[in-house]
């Protein structure tokens, strides 16, 4: 990483490929379209890379490339404005179909799965931007709230109050949790 | 009562978040109060759902890394065009400062001469007109010996008119045009900087400069000439190795709107193609492949100067030395359907049709779902694609669970 900072752009190369796993999980997570998750993890290596010198080693690197691509997904979402545009069915993301890949031994069962995955991820996208990020990344990728008030810049109430909010928002489209 | 003070916490309390004698009195609180209860009961039942759920994330691209130090190589560039448009808005603003002084100086030129002899010093202000000019007959218009009134008041407003100072009028656009151009770049980065800036985290502080991005390639000669300071960059702006730079301290106006417009109009998708049809345009390639060949002896794996070299040779058809170049890229990155696409494309042009057919054949079968490199349309215009289509053909036939040739058979007819 050391040689990174320093412009190595070899050594950069190998932090993108040890690192480019978990930013795609979230930006995918947090965007839906396809073709624009594989844009948008390499504007957030650029960015890295670009800002590198800046990158003052407090916290993990990980951490750190992890906030950008948390932002840098947020800035595509205000931009582009596309999640009403895209479907859970589209089968150009092929999400539905990956959806469908839910554990179960019988049939049955493997529907109910993918029903409620399907019922989730709808849940998750119809939240606001930074509500979806708090769940995102708590719920994830495994962030504490105090974690993820530092990723994205903000105290740990409002993650919490945002956490709050997000799980009551979804509450109301999960009706089959009241089964 | 007094929810308003547990309910804050409750997340807290349902993600096993609040401890101690906080966690004590807001139990005892749900405890008592059915609202809240049924409240933690509702998050409760999100949160573990979410805890379980699967939300499967997008696998990443096999070409990521290869993507990215593309993109951070086409980055580097912007600095330079600005600050060569910088440049030349400067050397545009020095000639048109000249060009005044000489045309003030200058007894020889006929200089306008108001209707006023005193008022071409001091001309006259607002409070001389007794009203507003909104006219044309009401604006002044000062009268050259021998020049029409018309003519005048178009010279006046910048338009035409036989002045000595439409030459230099001409060059304006230049400097007018470079401000805009850096304008929108530092508009972009303190945009692009304000989600990625971070007080608190160690991320990107304060606006992305330019500047303050390290030059990465250790290799390409654009970026070499990044390196070098700005002063001697200056001081050698009449030197004949300048590049694009000397060009426009040698007729400031013209030539820096000419590059500036042939630089734009470079082909992006390619950024390493784009250093080297610059480099050749400065008359330095011979010179930047001869430092990358250095480079390589240095580090024979530098898979920078590699590239840089694979793009030189294809610029120039030097069709033998990019096959080798890219059988070492292939060594290197054997997962990289473009590079088997480049090789077959030059294998091809050697006239070595059935080597070019097994490299792209490799090449499709490195990523049978797609064709991002464009195989399938460089194979269809080289007519090799019917001899690709029956190669697969036959193997599957002979084993009719190969489902790499199904899935390349199906993608060369979705191409159609």
């Amino acid at each position: 990483m050391l040689k990174a900072k320093r412009g190595d752009v070899s050594a950069f190369g190998d932090l993108v490929e040890s690192h480019q796993r978990s930013v795609y999980s979230i930006v995918s997570r947090i965007i839906t379209n396809r073709d624009d998750v594989d844009d948008v993890v390499q504007e957030v290596f650029v960015l890295a890379y670009q800002s590198m010198r800046g990158f003052r080693q407090e916290a993990r690197f990980s951490t750190w490339l992890h906030s950008i691509a948390v932002n840098t997904s947020l800035k595509h979402l205000n931009k582009m404005k596309i999640r009403q545009a895209v479907s859970i069915d589209d089968p150009d993301t092929g999400l539905a179909e990956t959806l469908s890949s839910g554990s179960g031994d019988s049939v049955e069962s493997k529907a109910l799965d993918r029903e409620q995955n399907q019922a989730v991820r709808k849940a998750v996208e119809s939240l606001p931007d930074k509500h979806r990020a708090v769940v995102v990344l708590h719920y994830f990728e495994g962030y504490s709230c105090d974690e993820i008030a530092g990723i994205l810049n903000c105290s740990v109430g409002t993650v919490w109050s945002r956490l709050h909010y997000a799980c009551k928002k979804m509450r109301g489209r999960l009706e089959w949790l009241d089964c | 009562m007094f929810c308003f003070k547990y309910r804050r916490k409750l997340m807290r309390y349902v993600e096993g978040e609040l401890h101690g004698k906080v966690r004590l009195a807001v139990g005892e609180h749900i405890a008592r109060c059915g609202k809240c209860m049924a409240e933690v009961e509702r998050l409760r039942a999100v949160s573990s759902t979410l805890h379980k759920v699967d939300f499967p994330a997008v696998d990443p691209a096999p070409d990521t890394r290869e993507r990215v130090l593309a993109r951070i190589a086409q980055a580097e560039r912007p600095p330079r065009r600005g600050f060569a448009l910088g440049m030349a808005s400067a050397t545009a603003l020095a000639s048109l400062i000249v060009a005044a002084i000489l045309v003030i100086h200058s007894s020889n030129i006929p200089v306008p001469r108001p209707v006023d002899e005193n008022s071409f010093v001091e001309r006259p202000t607002r409070d001389a007109y007794p009203d507003p000019p909104t006219t044309k007959s009401s604006v002044e218009v000062v009268e050259a010996p021998g020049e029409s009134v018309d003519n005048a008041a178009a010279r006046d407003l910048g338009k035409t008119g036989p002045s000595i100072m439409s030459g230099v009028s001409s060059s304006t656009p230049a400097p007018a045009a470079a401000p805009r151009e850096e304008d929108k770049i530092s508009r972009k980065d303190s945009a692009d900087s304000e989600l990625v800036g971070n007080k608190e985290m160690p991320g990107p502080a304060g606006p992305v400069t330019r500047s303050a991005a390290p030059a990465p390639l250790a290799s390409p000669p654009c970026l070499e000439e990044a390196k070098v300071p700005k002063t001697q960059e200056a001081g050698d702006l009449t030197a004949s190795s300048g590049a694009s730079v000397a060009a426009f301290s040698a007729a400031p106006s013209e030539k820096a709107q000419e590059t500036a417009t042939r630089e734009v109009g470079l082909d992006k998708s390619d950024p390493l193609r784009a250093v080297v049809e610059s480099e050749d345009r400065a008359g330095r390639l011979d010179r930047a492949v001869a430092t990358q060949k250095q480079v390589l002896v240095d580090n024979p794996e530098d898979e920078q100067a590699l590239r840089f070299l694979l793009a030189a040779h294809q610029y120039q058809n030097q069709h033998k030395q990019a096959i080798e170049v890219l059988d070492r890229l292939i060594a290197k990155r054997p997962n990289n359907p473009r590079l088997y696409k480049d090789l077959g494309s030059a294998q091809l042009a050697l006239g070595q049709k059935s080597e070019a057919v097994s490299a792209w054949k490799k090449g499709l079968e490195v990523d049978p779902t797609s064709d991002k490199s464009g195989i399938i349309p460089a194979a269809k215009s080289a007519g090799v694609l019917p001899e690709i289509k029956s190669a697969y053909h036959n193997q599957l036939e002979k084993k009719p669970s190969d489902t790499k040739a199904q899935k390349i058979l199906e993608m060369i007819e979705a191409a159609k």
